[in-house]
């Protein structure tokens, strides 16, 4: 079982905290199911794969790219980006 | 004095607490243009008048309360005010902005900048009414918390068939009262927050100042500043930061992110990940907590929250807070945080140093310094903490001096998280570098802003190598200046973000946006250049509003070089001033678990190089080997009479 927690505005966005996810290769592959799940949980959500696209990832506490291999344990952050403050 | 440039009221007045004289202090055109106004103002008046003999809680010390040339003009987030003072807390200057009404009624009432000197004879309250002065005496509102003192002058202003007047105030806490180290100046729920100045305001015996006028503030070119200021608030409004994030999450927003770089401050900076993060971060309290956000006079971006406390409608919790209340102290109860940032607020107390102090007790307490019952992760005992400082109680009495004075008395002085005696905030820098210099220089102390906020290009915008020294210097000179000029026009900070282009923030794995960051580290010389040659640079940035705002709003010529050595001169001064106190690199310093200690044991660059920081930023600022602003730095910024 693979963990992805959302963050930041895309987390309000889609309206999904955490997904598990049974199996992927790599982190986008993920994105095709959380695309889902958004729709699932607003029909009329204007969340597309751009949106993904824009989202930092870390990969258990280490910034990584989408190409990035996962394994079962795995914990995937997905945050759209922040400044200052 | 009057002046040839709209936006200015045109008076700076000196009044003497001791004896009720009305003074107008000279200030000239030329004078608003070198120093424009707000705490550059403030700096400027500082050197004029101390000697580097004067003490925090004396008749001498001044209270510089300033507002910029753009508040009341209309331009966006523009009625910020500054007060200015010497520090309890480090005993240099302190400049502590502060949102609200109050700057924009001192306006209203006519006076540019007000300077409040000696003592009142008993507990009192000072009323301006049109620039006419009346001091009250304030026995019954001693004692009072900041919101019921701030009702009960609702009461006093009430006129005949009942109504209140419009008028704003500020005013001091029980802790200012009680001279704690850390006491703020609450405006409505706004606060002045840094460096202490609710303490002098307290040893003064001053509770408050309320002002009400009915001049206007005036405009030099109506058409062209309501046209511009339209464009300006539809950039801000379309930017993804100023008009997204900003609004949505507050600064709050940033929680999530500095713990996927450990950047958060975890159990008093001994870490920088705190593991119950998503409990207290920015995202949960927007879902689970925020009612609306609200925003100052002028302000499209609106980033303060309302939340639910004891029933009311409350101002929420800034980042800082959340990090130092939440991580800090080992807690992941955010309604416990929102009770108690609301609690200092009526105590009258700055959350950062306060937390910070709390932070460095239960260490103390772990370590077997100093008993005092307070633990990483207890919370039962917390709000009466805060209580009994405020009031000078117990162990009270104790933490309202602060970490710096306490780890001086009970040892644990590596771990006591401050700069010049002000504590930090919750970016932890031994993952970015160039934020732990901006800590260790900056004017007022450990300010997270103050410093340059190099944090925004180290993990916090663009992400830059967050270890490397390199640029770091250059970045923090100019950075500082752009924000210096800001804040003495009167904006909030927060307009600058918008400095940044779009796609660099909403495309954080785009090819340009990679390149940008790795690049960063080699512009070193670019940034050099035009920190050096920067009155060269007469031009006119298109997303950077502020300088044409200048021209039509004040009729005061402005370009984006002279922003930036108009903001060079102010930190000098400001620096020049403070070397009057001591200052010098001897105090440019940070706790060595910052610089002698990885935050990954694993990792020897994770700790802040400063010796190797301060000496490029030394020679970039053009202050001499032991931090002084050289004689030649000072002629060159208009500032070779200084006294």
């Amino acid at each position: 079982m693979i963990n992805v927690k959302l963050f930041g505005l895309f987390r309000l966005d889609t309206g999904i905290k955490k997904l598990e996810v049974e199996k992927a290769a790599t982190v986008q592959d993920i994105y095709p199911l959380l695309l889902e799940k958004a729709k699932e949980v607003n029909p009329r959500t204007k969340i597309s794969a751009k949106d993904i696209e824009g989202c930092i990832i870390v990969v258990n506490g280490k910034q990584t790219k989408k190409t990035c291999a996962l394994k079962d344990g795995d914990e995937v952050q997905l945050m759209s980006p922040v400044c200052g403050g | 004095m009057a002046s040839k440039y709209a936006g200015y009221m045109g008076r700076v007045v000196m009044y003497n607490l001791s004896n009720g004289e009305v003074t107008e202090y000279p200030w000239s055109d030329k004078e608003r243009e070198l120093f424009i106004g707000g705490k550059t103002m403030a700096s400027k008046i500082m050197a004029d008048n101390f000697t580097g003999n004067e003490k925090p809680f004396s008749e001498e010390n001044l209270i510089i309360i300033s507002t910029g040339p753009l508040t009341g003009t209309g331009a966006p987030s523009s009625s910020r005010f500054n007060i200015s003072t010497l520090s309890p807390q480090t005993g240099i200057t302190t400049s502590s902005n502060c949102g609200g009404r109050f700057g924009y009624y001192l306006k209203k009432a006519g006076i540019d900048a007000l300077i409040l000197k000696g003592k009142c004879s008993e507990h009192s309250w000072l009323e301006i009414n049109n620039g006419e002065f009346t001091l009250h005496n304030a026995d019954d509102l001693w004692g009072m918390k900041t919101g019921a003192a701030q009702e009960a002058l609702k009461e006093k202003h009430k006129l005949a068939n009942g109504k209140a007047m419009k008028f704003a105030d500020v005013v001091i806490g029980p802790a200012g009262e009680n001279l704690v180290l850390c006491a703020s100046v609450i405006s409505d729920e706004r606060v002045s927050g840094r460096g202490g100045v609710g303490a002098v305001f307290g040893w003064k015996n001053l509770k408050a100042i309320t002002v009400r006028g009915t001049k206007t503030v005036s405009v030099a070119d109506q058409e062209k500043t309501t046209a511009w200021c339209q464009k300006w608030f539809t950039y801000l409004r379309e930017h993804p930061l100023t008009g997204n994030q900003l609004p949505r999450l507050g600064t709050a927003a940033l929680v999530s992110q500095m713990q996927m770089r450990g950047l958060l401050s975890t159990k008093n900076y001994n870490y920088g990940k705190f593991d119950d993060f998503d409990d207290v971060n920015g995202e949960t309290l927007a879902e689970d907590y925020n009612i609306v956000n609200k925003g100052c006079l002028t302000c499209p971006i609106k980033c303060a929250r309302t939340v639910k406390v004891e029933g009311k409608d409350v101002k929420g919790p800034e980042l800082e807070t959340l990090g130092l209340l939440g991580g800090g102290i080992l807690n992941n109860d955010m309604q416990k945080i929102l009770d108690w940032n609301y609690e200092i607020d009526e105590l009258g107390m700055d959350t950062i140093s306060a937390s910070s102090t709390l932070a460095w007790a239960m260490e103390a307490n772990e370590k077997g310094l100093w008993n005092n019952g307070l633990e990483f992760g207890k919370i039962d005992n917390i709000s009466q903490t805060f209580e009994d400082i405020a009031y000078r109680r117990g162990i009270g009495n104790e933490l309202a001096e602060g970490s710096k004075r306490l780890s001086e008395k009970y040892g644990g002085k590596e771990f006591a998280i401050h700069s010049k005696g002000m504590e930090l905030a919750a970016y932890e820098p031994r993952r970015a570098v160039g934020q732990g210099l901006g800590y260790a220089i900056a004017n007022r102390g450990g300010c997270h802003l103050n410093g340059g906020y190099l944090v925004i290009v180290e993990g916090l915008g663009l992400y830059t190598d967050s270890q490397t020294p390199n640029a770091k210097a250059d970045f923090a000179m100019m950075f500082q200046d752009l924000m210096e000029t800001i804040s003495a026009s009167g904006q909030c900070l927060f307009t600058s973000y918008a400095f940044f282009p779009a796609p660099l923030i909403t495309k954080p794995n785009s090819f340009i946006t990679t390149a940008c960051n790795k690049a960063i580290p080699h512009i070193a010389w670019a940034l050099r250049f035009i920190n050096r040659c920067s009155p060269a640079l007469a031009i006119h940035l298109p997303v950077f509003h502020h300088t044409k705002m200048f021209k039509y709003a004040l009729g005061m010529p402005m370009t984006f070089g002279k922003y930036l050595r108009t903001g060079e001169r102010s930190y000098n001064l400001e620096r020049y001033v403070n070397t009057k106190f001591g200052v010098s690199a001897a105090m440019d310093t940070l706790p060595t678990r910052l610089t002698d200690v990885p935050q990954d044991p694993d990792d020897p660059t994770t700790k802040v190089p400063l010796d190797e920081l301060k000496k490029r930023y030394y020679k970039a600022r053009g202050w001499d080997s032991n931090g002084i602003p050289t004689a030649h730095t000072l002629k060159k910024l208009g500032l070779g009479d200084l006294k």
